[in-house]
């Protein structure tokens, strides 16, 4: 569990990371470095989008499945590993000084 | 007649045979009578006439019986002649005796026995009442012991019942009496014909009462009609399919299982209770893996439970229409149980530790792929300076040069002094770096840290020691053993699969410990007799003159293979200097490597600057002594590519290369006025070797010069340079510092390797 804690305050104190989110299974975020509001909109809109992926990667071989997303824009990048019971959120700038 | 009877007393059985001589009167004459307007006896016949033999038959197995008779007992027994009465009396007679058997009962009652006895003109229903009665005192005089007699209960069938008896209007053809009603048929036909103009016939009208109808209402609950709508996607039926093959196979396992395993009492029970705990073990599991739902969740909101319900049955259910539902409130301490449990899984550290990885991916990204020399694709997005272009053409211009990457560092590192590092030999992105002072004065833990190269963050494991590190080496044979030698001689192994800070052994205990530091260790492939298979096993040396081969075959043996003593330096032309007292007569080893052919000889350097070439059969002669160095000699290596020389560098400014046959180094390398710590041979290029001393990092080139090195690399930082090494699989060179930093360096511009062509 202390390994846990240490990885999780590690990745957020890192270079340019914005925020990291956990999301459980329904869509509550339960863990989360950002204000309330931007995390609860995160949480909803990265859920449907990787239930999406999720169900367009096994539609076209049911047995595959989805490991990882990544989203790159403009102004960061956000990065979704999704599990059945949970979903992790990262959402980095990687130009950041 | 009654059996039972003669077993009673005279009272009773003046009873019974009065009974009986009224049962056997045909008509009974009931006491209720029901007349019409007309005065008539329309009273209603019972509607089965009870057979007195077959009463008497069951009354005297009630009677006889009657101690350990049950009304259930007795129900199965009587028939329907006379549970009337029975049941008058076990269940206190109610309604439906008084209208389908004689009406008389409805009067009898408890009270009226005494009057039923007397009175003669009573029919079969005193005598019921008076059979009862007579039970009834039986069962008084009932006993104790007779609670232990055996009672033989006799079960009989009873007459059969006839409810409904429709009988068919039809006959098969093919049955026996096919032909004669078939004649019957045809003689009713010829009998209608004949009807028609017939006299015998007449006609006549008639009319049938037409009963008023009558209306009833019903309520009922208002049914509820739901509609419910499912989706099947492809991989939804494909995991339904998946996991009840996976029921099948686990069963078929679990049977195959049981049938080699001895049998208990009761198999078939262990069998039918895992049966039938498969299915629902089936099904939360299903709800699990389609859902994502846990069952031991309550609350959940219906919609949801009723979908999943209909998802294990129909085996079908959209994520989306669960995962939409399910956005609505839930109870706040549902989540942090939930919490725990997600943070507690192993899945989540293993996400988290990818994620991690690719944070740091998108931060060193350009860095890496210079490593792996991959070109470097700019990100179209990001604003480019003009004066990143400039830099990049300066650079090309110029010799071959350094160009710095990154480093590992993290807090737990800052500070410590480097002292070695090995490269692991399956996995060449991983690196185990020690740290641990070489003053005596500034002692402090020591800490093995393996980092990966694709997290310069944090290392992947950390080993804390108490001591000091000063040498250390991965094992080729198992890539997962690092062999760790300490300031105080300790020399440990430990397992870097695992997360666990604890060596899988150490000599901290045994005798054979090294009293001195152990500069070097190494994994050495030992032929072990004729015909055995090669093991390997460790080696080090120590300040304390030892080198010892330590082997982990049981528990961990140490096996001195050479003892070094102090030779008198022999001055080159002058006499030796005889009868000098030595303190003692062990030199202090610094340093060895054993020969890339031949495994049974190595050199190892010593604190007063020979190096001796030894051969593991004999452990008191040197083979060979190199004379040259004047200070302590920190490292020697053997040429990956041509196995004679060997480079050797010491606290004497300088880095000298020997050939084996010769004595007197072929090559003499001073650079600097510092004392070099590491030298290490290039693995892509016979030529070029790189060194550290205390200020800067050095890369020689054999093919350009033999004066000066080409590469020369002054690092401000400050810190001294300690050790340094070429990276396997890349054009790298990394270099760790007192400061507990480890650098990576990219070469670039280097000369070309020259062909493998033979030196002498």
């Amino acid at each position: 569990m202390a390994e846990v804690e240490e990885t999780f305050k590690r990745i957020q104190a890192h270079k340019g990371v914005i925020g990291v989110i956990v999301v459980n299974s329904e869509g509550i975020p339960i863990r989360s470095t950002l204000d309330n509001s931007t995390t609860v909109q995160y949480a909803g809109l990265i859920s449907q989008l990787a239930a999406k992926a999720r169900s367009t990667v096994r539609d076209i071989d049911p047995g595959n499945d989805l490991t990882f997303l990544r989203i790159r824009s403009k102004k960061h990048e956000i990065m979704v590993a999704p599990e059945n019971e949970y979903l992790l959120i990262v959402i980095q700038n990687p130009d950041a000084v | 007649m009654y059996a039972s009877a003669r077993s009673r007393s005279n009272i009773l059985s003046s009873a019974s045979k009065r009974s009986v001589n009224q049962a056997e009167k045909a008509v009974v004459k009931p006491p209720v009578q029901v007349l019409d307007e007309a005065g008539n006896d329309v009273t209603p016949l019972p509607l089965l006439h009870s057979d007195p033999s077959a009463v008497k038959k069951n009354q005297s197995n009630i009677l006889a019986d009657s101690s350990a008779g049950t009304p259930t007992d007795l129900m199965s027994q009587a028939s329907i002649y006379n549970t009337g009465n029975v049941t008058a009396s076990t269940f206190g007679g109610g309604p439906f005796t008084r209208s389908v058997f004689s009406a008389s009962q409805g009067t009898t009652s408890d009270s009226m026995m005494g009057e039923d006895i007397t009175e003669p003109s009573q029919d079969m229903s005193s005598a019921w009442a008076e059979i009862r009665h007579k039970r009834e005192e039986v069962k008084e005089t009932l006993t104790e012991d007779d609670l232990d007699k055996v009672v033989n209960l006799t079960l009989t069938e009873t007459e059969t019942i006839w409810l409904l008896d429709m009988p068919g209007t039809s006959v098969s053809n093919e049955a026996e009496e096919a032909a004669k009603i078939k004649k019957r048929n045809e003689e009713y036909q010829e009998l209608k014909k004949n009807r028609v103009g017939n006299d015998l016939y007449m006609e006549r009208g008639m009319n049938t009462f037409n009963e008023p109808a009558k209306y009833k209402t019903v309520q009922t609950t208002k049914i509820t009609c739901v509609d419910t709508g499912i989706m099947a996607s492809t991989w939804d039926m494909y995991d339904t399919f998946e996991q009840r093959d996976q029921e099948i196979r686990a069963k078929e396992k679990e049977e195959e299982e049981e049938g080699t395993i001895s049998r208990p009492s009761s198999p078939k029970e262990g069998e039918d209770g895992k049966a039938g705990a498969k299915p629902q073990v089936g099904e939360p599991s299903g709800l699990v893996r389609e859902d994502g739902a846990k069952p031991s969740v309550s609350g959940q909101p219906h919609s949801e439970s009723r979908a999943t319900m209909a998802s294990s049955m129909a085996g079908s259910e959209s994520v989306f229409a669960s995962r939409e539902t399910g956005v609505s409130s839930v109870p706040s301490e549902m989540s942090a149980v939930e919490e725990e449990k997600i943070f507690k899984s192993e899945n989540f550290q293993r996400d988290l530790f990818i994620m991690e990885r690719v944070v740091n991916l998108n931060t060193y990204q350009p860095k890496q792929a210079l490593y792996r020399d991959f070109p470097i694709i700019p990100d179209i997005d990001r604003e480019v300076t003009e004066m990143g272009d400039k830099q990049v053409s300066m650079v090309s211009d110029m010799g071959p040069n350094f160009d710095r990457l990154w480093s590992y560092s993290c807090k737990l590192t800052n500070g410590r002094n480097i002292s070695c590092m090995s490269w692991n030999k399956l996995n060449p992105d991983l690196i185990a770096v020690g740290y641990g002072e070489f003053e005596f004065s500034d002692q402090k833990s020591g800490l093995i840290c393996c980092w990966c190269l694709k997290n310069p963050d944090y290392p992947e494991r950390v080993f804390t020691c108490k001591e000091g590190v000063t040498a250390l080496d991965f094992s080729k044979a198992y890539p997962n053993l690092l062999a760790v030698g300490m300031y105080d001689g300790g020399v440990a192994i430990y397992n870097v699969a695992s997360m666990k800070d604890e060596p899988i052994v150490d000599n901290f205990h045994t005798p054979g410990k090294h009293t001195a530091p152990v500069w070097h260790i190494k994994w050495i492939e030992k032929e072990r007799g004729s015909g055995e298979e090669t093991s390997e096993v460790v080696v080090s040396i120590s300040t304390d003159g030892r080198v010892t081969q330590w082997s982990i075959r049981k528990g961990f043996e140490c096996y001195d293979i050479m003892k070094l003593k102090r030779t008198p330096t022999r001055m080159g032309g002058k006499k030796e200097k005889k009868g000098e007292a030595f303190i003692s007569r062990h030199a202090g080893g610094m340093c060895f490597d054993f020969h890339t052919k031949e495994p049974n000889i190595y050199v190892a350097g010593t604190e007063e600057g020979h190096i001796h070439k030894c051969s593991c059969s004999y452990n008191e002669q040197y083979l060979e002594t190199y004379n040259g160095h004047t200070g302590p000699v920190y490292k020697i290596e053997w040429s990956p590519f041509v196995s004679d020389l060997f480079l050797s560098c010491s606290a004497d400014w300088s880095i000298r290369l020997w050939h084996q046959e010769r004595t007197q180094p072929v090559l003499n390398f001073f650079s600097s006025t510092k004392s070099v710590y590491d030298v290490v041979w290039s693995p892509k290029s016979s030529t070029v070797f790189a060194c550290v001393n205390e200020g800067a990092v050095e890369v020689w080139d054999l093919s350009i010069s033999t004066l000066d090195p080409i590469i020369t690399n002054n690092p401000t930082s400050g810190a001294k340079k300690t050790s340094v090494s070429f990276s396997k699989n890349s054009d790298c060179i990394l270099v760790g510092d007192s400061k507990g930093e480890l650098t990576v360096y990219q070469l670039r511009s280097m000369p070309e390797p020259p062909q493998t062509r033979r030196r002498h």
